[in-house]
């Protein structure tokens, strides 16, 4: 009796133990901040609701999932709160101590932002430690403070953005001298970047190298962006995609690479419901997508109440009229597709679209046949000169022209090609050939009379031909 | 009311009927992404032609798509032409005659991306222009024409944004355009969105008004603390001194006008990144100016959000100035969506 007395004795202290533990540790837990559901789709609600209680219970790994879902959808306040819980439970994860400073700083507090960047570099391997100092000297940027940003970009000048950072501070400063060599070291590792070249147009004329910023500032056209100087979206993207909506859609995504169209079909169908009953009309994509993959199943009814439903809802582009001219072709209406292709390349001239129209099925003259196929080529040619690929330009350009003689603008750009590639003579020949055709063309007047002064021997006044053959 | 719809690419005019029901008339489509409209003389008839801004897509983009088109008013209908093309996106375009030779000659932003210039189209006769570069630099947004140094002939200012925030003046002698850089900031994100010049303080010159609070280059814009409104005071001799006069965060666009008829310049802001789902949160306010430009901020609505321009004008006609807006909604909450919103001022602001 008295043992039995004892056992019972044990377990009720044990439960009275247990029930006080859960109670006082209930009641010092901290309620994972939620978002308002009406903000996002009702898939997403439902998966951040179900991380949320995860949290609610669980550790610091379970917060951090929490954070990295705010930050993924720009709920900057609400991740803030959670990688703040995480660094109270985990003083060691400085990722998520990072993840607060990277969240503060979005939201504007600069000054708190800086001091956990601090801290967070104080503790991270070289490359942490090296992406901390870029965010504080950003920040200082954005609290105007130039001299503190200088001295942090200095830290990790071999870093490019901040190289890149401090060369500009220091050209803003009038010190185009000290920055000429910082620039220069960047342009070998990184050749034809368009924000280092512009930078570098910017010193040459400070340091009254007019002949330099020229020849610069024509290289500006063809240079290439390259540079990362912002590193917001790329570390929000690591999150944006693992709920709701995003996560479908980026299945789809990958799916237009690796699955078949129906694995596709299936999955923006899903996407479709979500932004239907949300009215997430900004999920445009999600209705092009579709009508692309039912058009691409022979769906063409299915595909065409989508395209109704993109006219009615979003605005007009040349993707929704691609769109509405493949469905009509596909329903036999080529005279149809023809004409929104003719007006569709009217409002926005491109390669793709006279590739349309010169590949149309509706009977058109073999000259206008022609004609479009010249203006593709001719729009093929502009895009690789812009991609500073001169010699491919080259000859797009002399084939456009072979089907367009009479069109003053390849003329241009064929000049343009052959400057590029410094063969003046056939340069002049064809920006001569753009004066025969509109003797108004003042960039072509521009380049020749430009190309003449620098060819002491050329008679301004002797015409230049160019052999057409 | 004359509004560039760059989601439907058409040129709309509105006008109101007797009952005051607002009926809207076409006047141009298949405009590429149209992105400001300024009503001129072009060609000195008598009719007011519009000039067109076109951006050629309203997303992000560095491609060689934008142009000028001009709609010529004749007779009763408008004949479009280009005047300008092969350029970046194009985002306004503004008259003068900078040469003194009787023509009408143009200042352009190409506003661009990564890339942009600021033009002025010297004015050949039978439109026919000649390009001349003042400025390689992305993100002009607007470029504003008038005589800053009050030297009797018109110059051209500019505010560059993306990458430079920079307000630039190129100041006219004798029809050759001498850069000068009035402003600068290294705080890269400060987000500039527009430029206006008037005489806030009446004092005979034309200073600059500066919203900031273009951000839309986030994930996910948020208000910043240094976002707002900037009156720059023209000091004479291209001397101009900064002012903050309001700390609206995404601010967008800025209007002048004597809201509440005291005979000074009041403001009209909005905004295109707020917390929205605050249900107090001003969408658009206006600054009561007392006189000597010192300031004070009252919320005109909180509906709709999202919002990149305003103007202000008297859309009845009955002597005092009311405010319209128009919105672009490509990012949520999409709960607050609004076209065009007119507030029409009786004394207290009703929408």
């Amino acid at each position: 009796m008295m043992l039995l007395r004892n056992i019972l004795l044990v377990v009720l202290a044990t439960e009275l133990a247990a029930t006080s533990y859960v109670l006082v540790k209930r009641t010092l837990r901290v309620n994972p901040p939620s978002v308002d559901p009406q903000r996002l789709d009702t898939e997403t609600a439902g998966a951040f609701e179900a991380v949320r209680k995860k949290a609610l219970e669980g550790g610091s790994a379970d917060w951090r999932l929490l954070a990295e879902a705010y930050l993924g959808s720009g709920h900057y306040l609400e991740a803030e709160q959670c990688f703040r819980q995480v660094v109270h439970l985990d003083a060691t994860d400085i990722q998520a101590e990072y993840g607060r400073g990277f969240c503060l700083e979005r939201m504007g507090q600069t000054s708190a932002a800086i001091e956990v960047f601090k801290n967070t570099a104080a503790r991270a391997d070289q490359q942490l430690r090296s992406t901390c100092l870029y965010q504080i000297g950003r920040c200082y940027l954005r609290e105007e403070n130039s001299e503190e940003a200088e001295a942090t970009f200095r830290q990790i000048r071999e870093q490019s953005p901040a190289a890149y950072q401090l060369a500009k501070l220091l050209i803003r400063s009038d010190r185009a001298a000290e920055a000429w060599p910082i620039l220069e070291e960047q342009i070998v590792a990184q050749p034809n970047s368009l924000k280092l070249t512009q930078l570098q147009m910017r010193a040459a004329q400070q340091l009254g190298n007019a002949q330099l910023a020229e020849e610069l500032r024509d290289q500006e056209d063809r240079s290439e962006y390259k540079l990362n100087l912002e590193y917001s979206q790329s570390f929000i993207s690591l999150f944006a995609s693992r709920y709701g909506l995003s996560r479908i859609l980026s299945k789809a995504m990958q799916l237009k690479q690796e699955g078949s169209l129906s694995q596709r079909l299936s999955m923006l169908d899903r996407a479709l419901n979500i932004v239907r009953k949300n009215e997430l009309w900004q999920y445009r994509s999600v209705y092009i997508a579709l009508a692309y993959v039912n058009l691409g199943l022979g769906n063409t009814d299915r595909a065409a109440q989508l395209i109704a439903e993109i006219r009615a809802h979003t605005h007009d582009d040349v993707d929704l009229r691609d769109l509405e001219a493949l469905v009509c072709a596909a329903n036999g209406d080529e005279e149809s597709a023809y004409r929104i292709w003719l007006a569709a390349a009217e409002l926005n001239p491109s390669a793709f679209l006279y590739q349309r129209l010169a590949d149309t099925n509706h009977q058109i003259p073999n000259e206008l046949r022609q004609s479009y196929q010249g203006q593709q080529a001719f729009h093929e040619g502009i895009d690789a000169l812009r991609n500073n690929q001169p010699a491919v330009s080259q000859n797009l350009l002399e084939g456009a022209a072979k089907l367009l003689p009479e069109n003053e603008r390849i003329w241009f750009y064929l000049g343009e090609a052959f400057r590029v590639q410094n063969n003046s003579e056939k340069a002049m020949a064809a920006f001569t050939e753009c004066l025969r055709i509109n003797p108004e063309h003042w960039r072509a007047k521009r380049q020749l009379q430009r190309l003449i002064e620098v060819s002491p021997d050329k008679d301004p006044d002797q015409p230049v031909t160019f052999d057409q053959g | 009311m004359l509004t560039c719809d760059a989601g439907q690419n058409k040129i709309v005019f509105y006008a109101q009927d007797s009952g005051g029901i607002w009926l809207e008339s076409l006047i141009a489509s298949n405009i590429p992404a149209p992105a400001h409209a300024t009503v001129v003389d072009m060609n000195q008839d008598g009719e007011l032609d519009l000039l067109i801004s076109c951006l050629g897509n309203i997303e992000p983009d560095d491609g060689v798509i934008g142009s000028v088109k001009l709609l010529k008013r004749v007779g009763d209908e408008y004949v479009l032409s280009t005047i300008l093309d092969n350029v970046r996106r194009v985002a306004d375009v503004q008259p003068g005659d900078f040469d003194s030779d009787g023509d009408i000659d143009l200042a352009v932003a190409v506003f661009g991306y990564n890339r942009g210039q600021v033009l002025w189209l010297e004015n050949l006769a039978d439109g026919h222009f000649r390009e001349h570069e003042l400025l390689s630099a992305p993100g002009t947004i607007h470029v504003p024409v008038g005589d800053f140094d009050l030297d009797g002939d018109l110059d051209i200012a500019a505010i560059v944004t993306q990458d430079e925030e920079e307000l630039w003046a190129f100041e006219n002698v004798g029809g050759r355009f001498e850069p000068r850089r009035l402003w600068f900031t290294n705080n890269f994100d400060l987000g500039s969105a527009g430029l206006l010049a008037t005489d806030l303080d009446r004092d005979g010159d034309l200073d600059f008004i500066l919203p900031a609070g273009d951000n839309l280059e986030d994930f996910d814009p948020f208000p910043q603390p240094y976002h707002g409104c900037f009156w720059f005071e023209n000091l004479g001799n291209w001397q101009f001194e900064q002012k903050r006069i309001s700390n609206f965060g995404g601010t967008y666009a800025a209007a002048a006008g004597d809201l509440d008829g005291d005979d000074d310049i009041d403001i009209a802001l909005v905004s295109m990144a707020a917390v929205w789902n605050a249900p107090q949160q001003s969408s658009i306010v206006w600054l009561e100016n007392d006189g000597q430009q010192n300031f004070k901020t009252w919320q005109l609505d909180t509906a709709p959000s999202h919002m990149v321009t305003v103007d202000i004008g008297d859309l009845n006609a009955d002597g005092s100035l009311d405010i319209v807006a128009g919105g672009l909604h490509i990012r949520p909450p999409y709960d607050k969506t609004g076209r065009i919103t007119a507030w029409i001022n009786g004394g207290t602001v009703s929408p």
